[in-house]
């Protein structure tokens, strides 16, 4: 059985055999003896190489939390195969999107405004903390998705900010 | 103030307080009777109690701020008190008010306590009366205009806290560094204070500079017993909330823990307190200590004080509301050991802390000699953006700071909470600093040594890509469609011994 994990921009393929008394685990080209010592709902008690192994996976759709002994747990994609990365957004992105879940409390622009680097766009509120979203360069509005009262969630566009050169920053 | 047996408590919260509550209720034989939004249907507090009433939709100000149908359910349900944990309506006069107005027990303090303790300004000068020494500062109206406040500012020198009168974790309060941000302090303040409190007012505080949190419990009944249950350190703070407690306090000695403990039970008294109350003081560099404020609730910190005193303080504070004794006396309280907590937050520590929601695909928590977790969530929980961020509370008891300091690290490494972001690799990174093992921390300690704190970069280790295959190739169904919510009281450490898993797969068929 051939699996492809992401992680990050990183796509790495795993093969697994059966093979008295457990499997061969092929990660690319180097190849492990694994014992299954017991699998039981999330976890599962390996012995790789001789060496034991405690685990707890979980998954979520192609998500998979893995929990290794006593350390971190680790987030991987289970993927198709080879996969192209999809790349970041660029850096003169102006989709402006919620930091964290929470609650529009003011927005403080209008569309069509023209707004310097810097100036509070939308005024969120998570656990009545205030957090701000601010422009980080100077543009005009182009749209904006959210009104007060709003509950949003991280990631979603509140307002999307056309990049202009700022009049007093013009060179010359 | 109103007391008499208690039969049926209602229980006004949510989250793990409402679940510690319960179980005090059930030790005493009382029947816990739930509330719960409909964000929290079928949550973990709601699982522990004999019985739920759903009172609103999710935001709290339309269920667990509506005293109107909290007091409704408490009727209904024929509960003769209520106890309202922490945050929502636990320091609200108002309610302790309506509560007693109806009939009921109301399981704090009385009415006038909280009123002026929840008045930071009005608090200050009562303290100040009091003999007890409050933070330099400024008190006027509250309404005073930036021209006026900038003078005293100048006057109390920077940097200075903008904080409100109503006050408190936080909420409403900023730190200006220099003249020029006080306006805008002053308007994010009082808006912030306005839409949390409903009290715009602002009062000035210097601040102290390496301030350790230290704090004191105190306990007082109705027939005039007040004592004290030592202190608690809560120096480890991010944005101003607490995320780990001791008790001994690593700084003081016997005279200064003597000295901060009879200035507790002198606040308290001067406000005629009865119930569980914490008095917050900041020490400075010099040893001085100074009333920051008084929580006029149970804490969320409290268990590390039940962890070297043996009292219980959520059964304390019910017997004390039924009309009872202290149940100890101030010569019989000890410290004995060293206890900690670390509180398990679903929130991204390398973003700013910002609140995580989603579904906890497993949560499994430690167990063993010297451990206890107070959990607010259980596997197949949701995590809703509409609440407090805390999970759970991981507490460890050893005979010093160093056996605690061990058995923590231990047990956090055990603790799995595997769908939401947490805090808990930062929480490992704190237990493992030098200037928190070496109990020099203070509260500058996070935002100093931390901020450019990131999760380590752990790649993808060979045994975590192998146990991600061999589980897909064991496995052909998603795990998490054959759990289902437990209880909280079955065996959730996964860890050792492998065993003791029978609970754990009961809830699932």
């Amino acid at each position: 059985m051939l699996l492809h994990f992401r992680s990050g921009q990183v796509t790495r393929w795993v093969r697994v055999e059966a093979q008295a008394p457990g499997y061969r685990v092929v990660l690319e080209g180097r190849s492990f003896d694994v014992v299954v010592r017991r699998s039981d709902g999330p976890l599962l008690d390996l012995l790789v190489e001789g060496h034991p192994v405690e685990a707890i996976v979980v998954s979520d759709g192609e998500r998979r939390i893995i929990k290794v002994g006593d350390r971190d747990p680790v987030t991987i994609l289970r993927t198709e195969g080879a996969r192209r990365a999809t790349g970041p957004a660029g850096p003169a992105d102006g989709r402006l999107t919620a930091a964290m879940d929470g609650q529009v409390v003011a927005v403080m622009t209008r569309q069509g405004d023209r707004v310097e680097a810097g100036a509070t766009l939308v005024v969120l509120e998570a656990m009545k903390m205030e957090m701000r979203v601010v422009a980080p360069f100077p543009g005009r509005v182009r749209t904006i998705s959210c009104a007060p009262g709003d509950v949003v969630e991280r990631g979603r566009v509140l307002v999307d900010l056309e990049p202009e050169p700022s009049g007093e920053t013009l060179p010359g | 103030m109103r007391s008499g047996p208690i039969t049926r408590l209602l229980i006004a919260n949510r989250g793990e307080i409402a679940v510690r509550i319960a179980r005090a209720c059930r030790a005493l034989g009382i029947v816990p009777v739930a509330v719960a939004s409909e964000a929290d249907d079928g949550a973990l507090h709601t699982r522990v109690a004999a019985e739920t009433v759903p009172i609103g939709p999710p935001p709290a100000a339309a269920s667990y701020l509506r005293t109107d149908r909290i007091i409704g359910a408490a009727r209904e349900r024929r509960c003769e008190a209520i106890h309202p944990g922490y945050g929502f309506l636990a320091q609200s006069p108002e309610f302790a008010e309506e509560v007693e107005r109806a009939g009921l027990i109301f399981v704090g303090p009385p009415a006038a306590a909280i009123r002026l303790m929840g008045d930071k300004m009005a608090a200050r000068r009562a303290m100040a009366a009091a003999g007890v020494a409050v933070v330099p500062g400024f008190e006027g109206t509250g309404d005073e205009d930036d021209v006026l406040l900038r003078r005293e500012a100048d006057r109390i020198g920077y940097p200075v806290l903008v904080k409100a009168a109503g006050g408190g974790g936080g909420r409403g309060m900023r730190v200006v560094r220099a003249p020029e941000e006080l306006g805008g302090a002053v308007e994010s303040a009082r808006r912030e204070a306005l839409k949390a409190f409903g009290d715009a007012r602002l009062f000035l505080e210097k601040v102290i500079e390496e301030a350790r949190h230290v704090e004191v419990q105190v306990l007082a009944d109705a027939r005039g017993g007040c004592l004290h249950l030592f202190e608690r350190e809560c120096s480890i703070q991010r944005r101003f909330q607490k995320i780990v407690e001791e008790s001994p306090s690593p700084l003081l000695d016997a005279r200064m823990r003597e000295d901060m403990g009879q200035a507790a039970v002198a606040a308290a008294r001067a406000c005629d307190y009865v119930n569980a109350g914490t008095i917050e003081f900041l020490v400075g560099m010099d040893r001085r200590f100074f009333f920051l404020e008084m929580n006029t609730r149970i804490q969320v910190e409290h268990p590390v004080t039940e962890m070297v005193t043996g009292v219980d303080l959520v059964r304390a504070q019910i017997r004390i509301a039924s009309g009872e004794a202290l149940p100890v006396r101030q010569e019989d309280v000890r410290q004995d050991g060293h206890a900690l907590e670390c509180r398990v937050n679903a929130e991204d520590p390398a973003r700013g802390f910002t609140p995580s929601a989603g579904g906890i695909l497993l949560a499994s928590f430690p167990s063993g000699a010297g451990i206890r977790v107070d959990a607010g969530v259980a596997t197949g929980d949701v995590v809703s953006p509409y609440y407090d961020s805390l999970l759970a509370k991981i507490i460890v008891h050893a005979r010093d700071r160093q056996g605690a300091l061990e058995r923590m690290q231990e047990a956090l490494g055990k603790t799995a909470i595997l769908g939401v972001e947490t805090n808990l690799s930062f929480l490992r990174t704190i237990l493992a600093h030098p200037v928190f093992r070496g109990g020099a921390a203070t509260t500058s300690f996070v935002e100093r040594d931390l901020s450019a704190w990131r999760p380590q970069a752990a790649g993808l280790p060979d045994d975590v890509l192998i146990a991600a295959a061999l589980a897909d190739t064991l496995r052909p169904a998603p795990v998490q469609a054959a759990l289902s919510h437990g209880t909280g009281d079955e065996e959730t450490d996964l860890f050792s011994p492998w065993g003791r898993l029978d609970g754990f797969r009961t809830g699932a068929t």
